[in-house]
């Protein structure tokens, strides 16, 4: 009875204690894109924060945010990726292709048929929006797309690319490293004219 | 004392443990209360639906359980229910291992091959379909070939004490840059309440993507064969094509199916209402339809789309036309979406036929910082029934209006036959006040009445049921 009362007691001191412990980090998933290539949040987080939208074809404030997601990938570029997560039944992915293709949209496009991703983010209601930085902890979630909830999602974008901006982002940094290795190439070839001269 | 130390070096060691690696726990509470105003003596109903999720490097389990006090069902009596009456149970758990391109799952899923023809194993809360499997489902990924399989068992809709199973196995190719193909099959053990016995149903599919910048194609071929005395075959065509253009993409779809009606299958309707071809014949029957969409899109602030489908059976004695029209205008200051929607029905055997024709207007501007939207809708429904004709109107008017993290949203919903009743008639006037983000909670209240279907109020879209009453909805997130 006394051994039965500790591991319950255990179990309920874990219970509590757990959340805790618990990492602020979102789980990672991996899901197709618009050409069938598979995309992984932690790969992307690698380069980028994220910005991570929920949406379907059949939700009108969803359709305008779309063009205010497009808009907010064009102007932080490499600073940030967005990823639309769609979350339609799958006999309707081709009319939601069409819808995305047809915009000629910048962002990637990602389908979640089998609503595993919504369930792991406890997606109810949609557009769903997050920005998860790159530690992978989400720093801001919005309900519903209102017109002007672009300002403060640019806001909090800006406040998080900012505190970055002394050190440049994994992106830059390869970007960098990329020039860095072609310099020395350059030089010598200098030297070469040099000698040559 | 021992016993305590013990104690302490578990937590201890366990807490290192999981501070250490990646563990995570999430969830959902939803706390959900109505006062519905019916005729019947009860009145007051409350759930609470809980589900989480515990991740421990690549180990996950979690669940849903649900309480209802009691629990509301449209379709049974009143008499049937109590306020005492409480039930609960779990909607879902399971156990999941993931490594890299691979996952192998136990207990409740759901799971979709290809476009959902051959098998769709989901849950739509909206809609009442529940066809998630319980069992196993393993996902695996290797280079360009992806393999799904799964086993499951699902309660049969005659008699839910028996159990139905269905295994199933999918494969996906990429042969080269933009073809892929893809194969599935289904084995159905379906249950027969008329003579007590089993019957075995094979599913067989066989898909192609093209996916190139100009040009999407996807089809999907079914093939299904029933053994049941003498079997029954039956199979199923669906196709859709998009090609972009600069400004505009012209799509087409059609279908065809034939005795493809299966419980765990989701066929694509091929209009843009979602409509069934008919009420009283289960979709995959006998159908056959086409659609055909063109969308413009000159630049971002603009875009215009026309979408045309139609359906019919073998002998024409079903028949559905749809036309849909949009027009969307984005502006510094506002944007304007006008719409148009005409769904027709014809059922010749049992002498029905109905259109319901939807015209309608939003308009989205800000007023001092504050975002207003504005949406009027005039719907137009026409049904004959045995040559007895009859008409109506049922206009709505909607406005939303937000600040910082509060919104409220009114809706007015009016019904009148002609212009003599225009002020006899009732009229739906429901409001919802929605706070958003007191630490990860979501409130909503509603207050008065609504018909149901799909709303969208405050920038956010769900399928409601009607109601009248009062309403509170609590989620918090963790």
């Amino acid at each position: 009875m006394c051994y039965r009362n500790i591991i319950l007691i255990t179990i309920l001191i874990l219970l509590l204690a757990a959340p805790l412990f618990s990492s602020k980090k979102v789980e990672d998933f991996v899901l197709e894109d618009i050409d069938g290539n598979s995309v992984r949040l932690y790969d992307v987080l690698q380069e980028t924060p994220v910005l991570l939208g929920f949406w379907a074809s059949w939700c009108s404030p969803c359709m305008n945010e779309l063009p205010v997601l497009h808009e907010i990938q064009t102007k932080f570029d490499t600073l940030l990726t967005v990823l639309c997560v769609n979350i339609d039944n799958p006999r309707s992915i081709p009319q939601a292709k069409s819808l995305v293709k047809s915009k000629r949209v910048s962002f990637i496009t990602l389908f979640d048929t089998n609503s595993e991703v919504s369930k792991k983010f406890n997606i109810r209601s949609i557009p769903k929006t997050f920005i998860i930085n790159q530690d992978a902890e989400i720093i801001y979630e919005h309900t519903g797309y209102r017109r002007g909830d672009e300002k403060e999602l640019e806001k909090i974008i800006l406040e998080m690319t900012s505190k970055k901006e002394s050190l440049p982002n994994r992106k830059e940094e390869k970007a960098l490293k990329d020039t860095l290795k072609i310099i020395p190439k350059v030089d010598s070839e200098v030297d070469i004219t040099d000698d040559s001269k | 004392m021992r016993k305590s130390i013990i104690l302490i070096v578990f937590i201890g060691v366990a807490s290192n443990l999981l501070s250490q690696d990646f563990f995570n726990i999430s969830g959902v509470n939803e706390i959900y209360y109505a006062y519905r105003s019916a005729e019947d003596s009860l009145k007051n109903f409350f759930s609470d639906e809980f589900g989480f999720r515990v991740t421990y490097n690549n180990l996950s389990l979690g669940g849903k359980y649900l309480a209802h006090l009691p629990k509301y069902d449209k379709f049974s009596s009143v008499e049937e229910l109590s306020p005492q009456m409480i039930s609960t149970k779990w909607d879902e758990r399971y156990i999941e291992y993931r490594a890299d391109g691979f996952s192998l799952l136990g207990g409740t899923f759901e799971e979709a091959f290809g476009n959902g023809i051959v098998l769709r194993a989901y849950k739509d809360k909206d809609f009442e379909v529940d066809t998630r499997l319980d069992g196993f489902s393993l996902n695996a990924l290797y280079k360009r070939t992806q393999m799904k399989a799964l086993y499951g068992a699902i309660p049969s809709e005659q008699d839910p004490s028996k159990n139905e199973t269905v295994a199933g196995l999918d494969v996906t190719l990429d042969i080269i840059a933009p073809l892929r193909l893809g194969a599935s099959m289904a084995s159905l053990r379906n249950f027969n309440p008329v003579d007590n016995t089993y019957t075995h149903q094979d599913i067989f599919g066989g898909r192609i993507y093209v996916n190139r910048d100009r040009l999407d194609l996807t089809s999907e071929y079914g093939y299904t064969k029933e053994y049941h005395g003498k079997s029954r075959e039956g199979n199923a065509i669906y196709a859709h094509l998009n090609t972009y253009f600069d400004k505009i993409t012209i799509s087409a779809a059609y279908k065809r199916y034939k005795d493809f009606n299966t419980r765990m299958n989701d066929l694509p309707t091929v209009n843009h209402s979602m409509e069934p071809l008919s009420d009283r014949v289960p979709p995959g029957k006998d159908e056959e339809g086409l659609m055909g969409e063109i969308r413009i899109i000159p630049d971002f602030s603009r875009e215009f789309v026309i979408n045309y489908s139609e359906a019919w059976n073998n002998d024409f004695s079903l028949q559905l036309s749809d036309i849909f029209c949009e027009m969307r205008y984005n502006f510094e200051t506002f944007s304007l979406t006008g719409g148009y929607s005409a769904v027709e029905k014809l059922d010749k055997d049992w002498q029905i036929w109905e259109k319901e024709i939807t015209p309608s207007l939003a308009v989205d501007f800000g007023y001092r910082d504050i975002p207003i939207m504005l949406r009027i809708e005039y719907q137009y429904f026409q049904e004959e029934h045995s040559k007895n004709k009859t008409s109506h109107y049922e206009p709505l008017l909607q406005i939303d209006i937000s600040k910082n993290d509060l919104a409220l949203s009114i809706i007015a919903e009016y019904s009148y036959q002609n212009l003599d009743d225009l002020f006899d008639n009732h009229v739906w006037l429901g409001a919802q006040l929605s706070l958003y983000r007191i630490h990860n909670t979501e409130l909503h209240l509603f207050v008065g009445e609504e018909k149901g279907g799909k709303v969208c109020r405050n920038g956010i879209c769900r399928y409601q049921s009607p109601f009248k009453g009062v309403r509170i909805e609590i989620a918090n997130n963790f």
